[in-house]
């Protein structure tokens, strides 16, 4: 693969006696939204220490614009944007303050744009940082991360905190971002706030990358929700046995199941009855995330590296 | 990439209250002491006399009736070094332990300074406020003899007043170091804090073995940030009695 931005290979970290990650590969390609979605805990923000030099991993190897995040050193962060999971700055010090010295320290790079960045999110800029509620805040990171517009951007749970609206407005900016041709990693652990914006998605669960997928690919995977009321009681065998239909159930003349793939094995069969009602509803993408949690550990995959 | 000394004018704007306040807090309690001179001028001797000479020397009241005697024993041996540590060795662990600890560290650190820099802006910072709380020591002390008509040479009160700030800044930097190797606030202030009270109690000590030609009060950073004479105009005779008595 050429052109990849992020690239980590086997990385392992050990806090103390505990695992936090436990070889994780991952590979990120130029101007892509990648969502690296999982529990609070699975390791997500120990990786993006990683690449950003705030931790050493223990074993294994990142990669940040091709080179170690150790190497690049100021010229390699000079090209992120970072926002912070857990933000915590001088509560004494106004936003305005706090960002100046940001932008300032980035050499005076996105000085010029504090003023509309906080206009469009509605942050008010002369308020003490102490003063400022948790969403409030997050506009303060989200505007460092954005106004030096850097090519990559890495985002900690960037929709934490923030209001559906400001959800929404901060989902635009990652777009605009990657239409400028920035690259977007983010972690999350609401699939269905990054959904929309992500193109592919890597799901880590206790420091192990359990899926790498297109979100379409992993919609598809989810399938449809589909309920089918008739005018008489049916039979739930008619049903149970037909390709891409699972967990069917059956009270009197009500039935719902999943549907993956092509619905024409089911509409047939359903069209031997008098039909009364139709509903199908693409399945929440938390509920196939949900599923992950809940996986007993894979003994397959990636054990070798580790010790 | 970065803004030359960025993170240096960002680390004394952080802690401008603080070393403000320290200004005025100093500047105030040196004055004050100074302003009761006249005082024990006229019942030094007095004073002296009626305490038992361990504890004469132990605390180095020895000239206290002088200006120069006073000056030290007070201000640059006593109040200065010891509340001055305090301040140093306080910024000292916050300055980078401590910013890190919190958590307030991290934007710079993933900002385009090499963490080398921001290192050493950080100190510099550190060095620049015991600079302006030295500086408000000596600023004190100069007003009051002025307004005393004292008898001491300004030259002496600003040499005085560098041996402070080597000093506070010396136990400062010990503390920054212990925070910067460690990461912890609290070794860094327990580091600066213990080499603060061993360095008072061998400089202490260090009056009564004399006698025996070890010479640990010289050898110790209070004893030598005052350089025995700076603040003593008498230097040549309190030397002279110093020999006599070794």
């Amino acid at each position: 693969m050429g052109d990849a931005v992020i690239r980590t290979s086997g990385l392992v970290m050990d806090y103390g006696t505990v695992r936090a990650l436990d070889g994780v590969d991952l590979e990120v390609e130029r101007g892509e939204v990648f969502g690296f979605l999982g529990p609070n805990g699975a390791g997500k923000t120990t990786t993006i220490r990683i690449l950003l030099d705030l931790l050493r991993p223990n074993a294994g190897r990142a990669e940040v614009f091709g080179v170690t995040p150790k190497d690049g050193g100021p010229a390699l962060r000079a090209r992120i944007g970072y926002l912070p999971g857990d933000l915590t700055m001088n509560g004494r010090l106004s936003a305005r303050a706090l960002l100046t010295h940001l932008a300032r320290v980035r050499g005076g790079a996105g000085a010029d744009r504090i003023e509309p960045l906080a206009e469009r999110f509605g942050l008010e800029l002369d308020r003490r940082f102490r003063g400022l509620s948790k969403g409030n805040r997050q506009k303060v990171g989200v505007v460092q991360a954005f106004m030096h517009e850097p090519e990559l951007l890495v985002l900690d749970e960037p929709t934490s905190g923030l209001d559906p609206l400001l959800q929404r407005e901060m989902l635009d900016l990652i777009l605009e971002a990657r239409e400028k041709g920035a690259t977007v990693f983010m972690s999350s652990h609401v699939l269905s706030e990054v959904e929309d914006v992500t193109d592919r998605v890597a799901i880590i669960r206790a420091g192990k990358i359990v899926d790498v997928d297109d979100v379409h690919a992993l919609r598809t995977h989810a399938g449809q929700l589909v309920e089918l009321r008739f005018a008489e009681p049916v039979d739930r065998a008619t049903f149970a046995s037909l390709p891409g239909v699972e967990d069917v159930t059956v009270e009197d003349s009500r039935l719902t199941c999943h549907l993956h793939g092509e619905p024409d094995a089911l509409l047939k069969a359903a069209a031997r009855y008098t039909v009364t009602y139709w509903a199908a509803e693409d399945r929440e993408l938390d509920d196939l995330f949900l599923s992950y949690y809940q996986m007993p550990p894979t003994a397959e995959g990636e054990e070798a590296g580790n010790e | 990439m970065s803004s030359p000394l960025a993170v240096f004018t960002g680390a004394l704007r952080e802690n401008r209250r603080r070393i403000a306040l320290w200004f005025v807090a100093m500047f105030a309690l040196c004055a004050m002491y100074i302003a009761w001179y006249p005082l024990m001028r006229d019942a030094g001797t007095d004073l002296v006399e009626s305490l038992p000479s361990d504890i004469i020397t132990a605390m180095n009241w020895e000239d206290i009736a002088t200006v120069p005697g006073y000056l030290t024993s007070t201000i640059f041996g006593l109040i200065a070094p010891a509340l001055g540590s305090v301040f140093a060795i306080g910024l000292g662990a916050k300055i980078l332990a401590g910013e890190e600890e919190d958590g307030t560290l991290e934007l710079e650190m993933t900002a385009p300074v090499s963490r080398r820099s921001l290192l050493l802006q950080r100190v510099l910072a550190l060095w620049a406020g015991s600079m302006v709380v030295a500086g408000a020591v000596g600023a004190a002390t100069v007003v009051m003899v002025l307004a005393l008509d004292m008898d001491i040479s300004l030259g002496n009160v600003l040499a005085g007043t560098v041996g402070l700030l080597l000093l506070v800044m010396g136990f400062g930097t010990v503390a920054f170091a212990a925070g910067a190797i460690t990461g912890r606030r609290g070794i860094a202030l327990g580091t600066g804090a213990a080499l603060a009270v061993i360095s008072y109690v061998l400089n202490s000590m260090g009056r009564f073995c004399r006698p025996t030609g070890c010479s640990i009060s010289r050898r110790s950073r209070g004893s030598w940030s005052r350089g025995r004479c700076s603040t003593d105009s008498t230097c040549g005779a309190s030397r002279h009695s110093q020999d006599s008595r070794s």
